[in-house]
């Protein structure tokens, strides 16, 4: 695949190893507190509510679409091929809100409907977290 | 400020050289005057672009011992908050004169990349919004015009009246880089970016630089120039605050501003709105309080924003239609209205104005008060 074409993958951190790690074999995690029972998703070690250690939990990654935006141009050769398509804000059952592209038709997408969390297998680079019809 | 939009030939650092030397030259001030320097850099700054503006500009400029040098950075509330900065230094004795300067080049003769593709990727749970094809402000304020939209029953044409409002300003601003009149129709035809953002929703692109001298009263009024007075100011930034997008900053950081100022909303002769995009403009008059939270869309329709309407918004074409210095080009046309110098785009009152700086995906907001010297 030509070098333009190619979309950008995640880039893995040490804070971001174990949702990464799970990413690569399909699973979604999310951020859990131990001190404060809080899920979180801020990539960085501690919870942003009582700063104690937080540890990655399992997550159905089932969340409600509080916003979209169909992006019609871009100059991106990778997601040329893709237009349209839909970004979505979406909010975790466990609280946290989290924007990805919707993997599905953009004109069917709506606020208020659920979508839950699938992972694009980039080979040897990181896997991409997008949204799918649930 | 220099030249503005497509200006090729010269670097982020040498606008901004040459934006100091020009407002030095506007003041009166001599070089060696000056004892601060505030820093503030666009897309070229993100980009890692050569020359981007940077704190080697104190070697660029020639400036030693100064008693304040700071880069800052809160996006497009940064150049809001370096007036504050400012101005508190130089009330507190610490410094006589500060300038600040913002200065970008991101537009290329020849380009190699796009603005679209122009992200700053992060690391960890920040590189995900590439991945995710949101490459650009527009998806992002997209997004959050769509919820305005759903929640308050916000249209595109409400959009649009907006964008010919600023546009009829715009025609009358030599600076300004769009200036053939627009209308609703123009808007609703031109090309969609993002839904519901048409291309008529987004700034302009610029080259260029902006500096603003802060100092005491005193000395401002021995200069060549009329006083502009920061009479208030304030911030408010909600970060990642969940109902963000449509609960703006503006509320707290433009309450504090005029408070500050001792003035109430009906004092405000002009408003200077930081409108990277329509939507932007909308909400950020809405969360000032204009009008009842969600009616800013009917509000601030059927021309009340443009050219002899009773709110005189963006008077020199903001950033939408004039030029892009993100939170300098509210203040630059602030400062050019007050001291009553905008020439055929001139408000007959110009003594009080509320300004807005407005930084990331509505994550941060700063505010101004202007006043003239009364």
């Amino acid at each position: 695949m030509p070098r333009d074409e190619k979309r950008p993958t995640p880039i893995r951190t040490d804070g971001t190893a174990g949702f990464f790690d799970a990413a690569k074999h399909g699973e979604f995690m999310l951020q859990h507190c131990g001190n404060c029972d809080q899920f979180s998703f801020t990539g960085y070690r501690y919870c942003p509510n009582c700063y104690a250690k937080t540890e990655w939990r399992h997550s159905d990654g089932i969340a409600t679409v509080k916003s979209f935006a169909v992006v019609t141009e871009s100059s991106h050769d990778g997601f040329k091929k893709l237009l349209p398509y839909a970004v979505a804000t979406a909010v975790l059952g466990e609280g946290p809100t989290l924007s990805l592209r919707y993997d599905g038709e953009a004109g069917n997408i709506a606020i208020g409907q659920n979508v839950k969390v699938a992972f694009q297998d980039n080979g040897p680079d990181e896997a991409t977290p997008v949204w799918v019809a649930l | 400020m220099t030249d503005m939009g497509r200006v090729y030939g010269q670097s982020a650092m040498d606008f901004a050289v040459q934006a100091v030397a020009l407002a030095l030259d506007d003041s009166g001030l001599d070089k060696n005057d000056i004892d601060g320097l505030l820093i503030s850099g666009g897309l070229c700054s993100y980009l890692n672009m050569s020359d981007a503006v940077s704190m080697h500009l104190q070697k660029a400029l020639g400036m030693q011992d100064l008693k304040l040098v700071n880069e800052m950075n809160a996006y497009g509330a940064t150049a809001a908050s370096m007036l504050q900065y400012a101005a508190l230094t130089c009330a507190s004795g610490q410094t006589d004169a500060v300038v600040c300067v913002f200065a970008d080049a991101p537009l290329q003769e020849n380009p190699t990349a796009g603005y679209g593709t122009a992200i700053n990727v992060g690391t960890g749970i920040e590189s995900l919004n590439g991945p995710s094809g949101i490459l650009n402000a527009a998806t992002q304020f997209a997004m959050a015009a769509r919820q305005h939209m759903e929640e308050y029953g916000t249209t595109s044409e409400h959009l649009a009246e907006i964008a010919v409002a600023t546009r009829a300003w715009a025609t009358m601003n030599p600076f300004a880089q769009k200036r053939d009149p627009i209308t609703v129709t123009d808007h609703q035809e031109s090309r969609m970016i993002a839904d519901p953002l048409h291309l008529l929703d987004c700034c302009v692109v610029s080259n260029g630089g902006i500096a603003v001298i802060v100092t005491s009263l005193e000395r401002a009024r021995d200069l060549k120039q009329p006083p502009v007075r920061i009479l208030g100011w304030g911030q408010g930034h909600p970060g990642d605050r969940d109902d963000r997008m449509i609960h703006t900053g503006a509320r707290m950081s433009g309450l504090q501003a005029l408070q500050m100022a001792g003035a109430e909303l009906d004092d405000i002769d002009i408003r200077q709105i930081y409108d990277c995009f329509t939507y932007t403009t909308l909400v950020t008059l809405e969360d000032y309080g204009y009008c009842a939270k969600g009616e800013g869309g009917e509000a601030f329709s059927n021309g009340r924003l443009g050219p002899g309407g009773d709110l005189p918004t963006n008077t020199g074409g903001g950033q939408l239609s004039g030029y892009y210095m993100w939170g300098m080009t509210p203040i630059s046309e602030a400062i050019i209205q007050t001291r009553g110098q905008a020439g055929e785009r001139q408000v007959p009152k110009h003594d009080l104005t509320l300004v807005s700086g407005n930084g990331g995906a509505l994550q941060y907001h700063a505010s101004l008060v202007l006043g003239a010297d009364i």
